[in-house]
């Protein structure tokens, strides 16, 4: 007789093989693994309602959804990443100009002196030097970081 | 069965279209576009994922996880005001194709 409660088990054993799978060819974003794995189980419960066995019918779902080496190349050429590593550049150069600007501004009303960094008297010999690197590196940094935003958001909306 | 460069062409349309009918997810939306076309329009499963999720990079759609009638998680997709703009560009174009076509082969029989 079949005995659909080993059959379910068996099921839910190849579904935990599949999202293996997909690990290992690199698709490791959970909820875009969780999204496939609902199609799955969308299809395969489609199918089991036309009577077909679970275990085949998991067969075919993941026959459908191609092999997995071939879907994380379609999903890498999306450069999700690369959106996200600009907006953490951009975030890095924002985050440096505005401790600047604090340094140089509200410093000196909250410790009413100015600060060391910017318009201590020989700020030209102590500070200077650094301060230009770190100012440039922060503006280089906001630059970068805003004008790869850009070139991304151009490139994707293309 | 369409040739696969037009299949992959025309996912993007296809898609917009679709959605601006109102928010689906990716089963429904092959399960639709296979009714439609009579099998025709034939979409790999894991074809569709990446190009929706393409869509929404270029702020085309949006998504949110909602529930089916089951209780089931489920990942709904909405058109966005991008996503209108470019279905009536989308529109426009095809239908400039069709109507080369339509003129050309009118011709033939003249």
């Amino acid at each position: 007789m079949f005995d659909l409660r080993n059959a379910m088990v068996d099921l839910e054993r190849s579904f935990a093989d599949w999202r293996w799978q997909m690990l290992a060819a690199g698709l490791r974003t959970p909820e875009l693994v969780e999204e496939l794995e609902l199609h799955l189980r969308e299809e395969v419960e489609q199918q089991m309602r036309f009577g077909a066995d679970p275990l085949e019918a998991f067969a075919a779902a993941v026959a459908r959804m191609g092999s997995p080496v071939v879907l994380q190349r379609e999903f890498r050429k999306i450069g999700l990443w690369g959106a996200r590593f600009w907006w953490v550049l951009l975030g890095i150069g924002s985050f440096g100009l505005v401790q600047t600007a604090m340094l140089n501004l509200v410093g000196p009303m909250i410790f009413h002196r100015h600060a060391s960094v910017f318009l201590s008297p020989k700020w030209w010999a102590d500070w200077f030097p650094s301060y230009l690197v770190w100012v440039s590196f922060t503006v280089a940094g906001a630059a970068i970081g805003w004008a790869g935003w850009r070139a991304q958001r151009k490139a994707a909306r293309q | 069965m369409i040739r696969k460069e037009l299949v992959a062409a025309s996912a993007e349309p296809v898609i917009l279209s679709l959605l601006a009918k109102g928010e689906s997810y990716g089963y429904a939306i092959i399960q639709e576009v296979t009714a439609r076309s009579e099998g025709e329009l034939h979409w790999t499963d894991g074809m569709l994922y990446p190009v929706l999720h393409r869509m929404e990079h270029r702020g085309l759609i949006k998504s949110r996880w909602g529930e089916s009638e089951t209780g089931r998680k489920r990942k709904y997709y909405s058109l966005k005001k991008d996503g209108k703009a470019a279905m009536s560009q989308h529109h426009a174009q095809w239908s400039l194709v069709h109507s080369v076509l339509t003129g050309l082969r009118k011709e033939r029989y003249v």
